[in-house]
């Protein structure tokens, strides 16, 4: 695991501009490159043919087994090839060069051209790697629309974007709630920072934190009935959970330093957090079950912020604010980190292997896609001036 | 009643210690700071007590002082008043512009070249007891967008802590945090970073 902390970005195109017209809205031309730090991994890519499709689902295939962890290549060395038609509807086949094996022989109907595309990709990303694929899980970020931002979400490569909130006033922070269609945010609609859940379904916004000072860092327990929170009541930002509805609320830190950024562990009995207590910004975790909070160890990545944890549990993301800032993962125990890529605000997908984060390319933000064991990334599409805060639906 | 201002009076006095110089090592009498006193920063290790044992502890001020005001807790925060309500009262950007607060990276700490600036704003506002005060907080780039959030709250509380330590009943102060979502100057580097990490004073007058 031991991989170098400096990144060149290397850039390879890998494939011609995309333009689509998707539900009569004009996509913007997207650059489709893919970035490969010189200093790659010890993981490499899985080659991969791809024949026989055009347009939109020759694209999004591409794109999709790419940020996932594959290579297109044009023949030699592959070691699966994904072949089929998109003629009327999806139609593929991948099979296995090595034993020449069919894997997978599936037809899609229904849905978009698009949507039947990722499920494709999905089923054959399944196949090779024995998890399932994320490229059916929307994301949710923070956009900027001229001088206002707005809460949005989006199929996971930015394609079919929507605006979630129009109030033209400051917002932050999205975050999910697992397995439903809800989220929560912070705005400054009231001109106060508070805490909204949002359902998307029925439209109806409720206010969970709106508390004197602060309320911000909505982080949704896996299954779904806590909040964790950061609240500046008391006359310090600290860490607070509650009902998800914002009632039975308790404070779990008490520091006169500021906490930031709370997420929870997979099992739901520990918190990751940011706190300054130690003089520098780094990580700690406190347990619901009782007990002090322990520092989390990031060996080779002071001012650690914005952690994510990953869903198998294993791993977390976080942020090193450095000169510039780099996304960083570390054993969930604590201990070595190891750098990836240049960006910030890391969220996993479901697969525990591809992180979306946001990353700073010609004076804006862009969201990008990274295959956390090969340190690849993409951008995902945008058409609005700057995107950030990521949050991944699971 | 004499001791409970005496009390209230060692709290204040033990929190502005810390809280407006940033002395790390604790001294007799000082609220120990949970995360800063050597125990390998634990933040909140015991909610609501010092993390060291066998150093003093300062007495408990009881909520609302003679005068009404919520003062300081045992370590040294202050508690937020009620909101109050924006369509009520006039915002006067310009009668504190030249107080504008400046601090360090990842500081909240009042520097001694800011606190003269505190000063005029707490003289004004004992002479205008009608009016109240909000407190922006800022922050630079440097840091990510939820840890200036809470960055930019807690430095906008410190300037409030030093004007209650000034007489300032808490209720007529609030705060407001925007992180680094408003720079004063949207340039990269240190000239612009360094007023972007400021707290500016915001005067409140009552529409009616």
């Amino acid at each position: 695991m031991k991989l170098s902390k400096i990144l060149f970005g290397l850039i390879v195109r890998v494939a011609a501009i995309l333009s689509c017209t998707q539900l009569g809205m004009a996509q913007q031309p997207t650059e489709d490159r893919l970035y490969i730090p010189k200093h790659a991994s010890n993981t490499k890519p899985i080659p991969v043919t791809l024949s026989g499709f055009s347009g939109d689902a020759d694209s999004v295939l591409r794109y999709d087994l790419e940020v996932q962890g594959c290579e297109i290549v044009s023949g030699d060395g592959a070691q699966y090839s994904v072949s089929g038609a998109n003629s009327g509807q999806v139609q593929g086949e991948l099979r296995d060069l090595v034993t020449k094996a069919v894997l997978l022989n599936n037809r899609y109907s229904g849905g978009s051209l698009r949507s039947q595309s990722h499920n494709l990709a999905d089923d054959v990303i399944e196949k090779i790697t024995g998890k399932p694929g994320i490229s059916r899980y929307k994301i949710a970020f923070k956009g900027q629309a001229g001088s206002s931002t707005e809460i949005y979400i989006s199929d996971f490569d930015g394609f079919n974007p929507v605006p979630v909130t129009r109030d033209g006033a400051l917002v932050a922070a999205p975050c999910w709630v697992p397995h439903k269609r809800i989220l929560y945010y912070t705005s400054y609609k009231s001109h106060y920072p508070d805490i909204y859940s949002h359902d998307l379904s029925s439209g109806e916004r409720k206010p969970v934190a709106r508390y004197p000072g602060l309320n911000s860092s909505a982080a949704i327990s896996p299954d779904g009935r806590r909040v964790a929170m950061i609240l500046s009541k008391s006359g310090s930002p600290d860490l607070y959970v509650a009902d998800a509805d914002g009632t039975n609320l308790k404070q779990l830190t008490q520091t006169r330093e500021d906490e930031s950024s709370p997420c929870w562990a997979p099992d739901g009995r520990k918190i990751c957090y940011v706190s300054s207590a130690g003089g520098i910004p780094g990580l700690y975790v406190i347990s619901l079950d009782g007990g002090p909070p322990k520092k989390l160890r990031t060996i080779g990545s002071g001012r650690a912020s914005e952690p994510d944890w990953s869903p198998d549990g294993k791993f977390i993301a976080f942020t090193a604010m450095r000169r510039e800032f780099d996304i960083c993962v570390v054993p969930a125990e604590g201990g070595d980190s190891i750098t990836l890529t240049a960006g910030e605000d890391p969220s996993w997908g479901v697969n525990s292997r591809t992180i979306i984060f946001s990353r700073r390319f010609k004076g804006k933000q862009v969201l990008s896609l990274l295959d956390v064991p090969t340190k690849r990334f993409k951008d995902v599409s945008q058409n609005l001036g700057s995107c950030s805060q990521p949050s991944w639906a699971k | 009643m004499k001791r409970a201002y005496f009390c209230k009076f060692f709290a204040l006095i033990a929190a502005l210690c810390f809280g407006l110089t940033g002395c790390k090592k604790g001294s007799k009498g000082l609220t120990p700071i949970p995360g800063r006193t050597g125990n390998g920063g634990i933040p909140g290790a015991q909610p609501g007590g010092p993390a060291n044992p066998g150093t003093e502890r300062v007495p408990t001020i009881p909520d609302g002082g003679a005068d009404g005001t919520k003062l300081v807790t045992t370590d040294g925060r202050t508690p937020m008043p009620d909101r109050y309500d924006p369509a009520n009262y006039n915002q006067d950007r310009s009668q504190f512009r030249e107080q504008t607060v400046y601090f360090d990276l990842d500081k909240y700490t009042i520097k001694s070249s800011e606190q003269p600036k505190i000063q005029v704003v707490a003289s004004f506002l004992s002479g205008e007891s009608k009016t109240m005060l909000e407190i922006e907080g800022h922050c630079d780039e440097r840091g990510t967008a939820e840890y200036n959030r809470s960055l930019g709250e807690r430095r906008a509380q410190a300037v409030r802590e030093y004007l209650i330590f000034l007489g300032i009943p808490g209720e007529r102060i609030h705060t407001i945090s925007f992180g680094e979502d408003r720079p004063a100057n949207p340039g990269h580097g240190e000239a612009a970073w360094s007023k972007n990490r400021r707290g500016e004073f915001i005067l409140l007058r009552p529409k009616n």
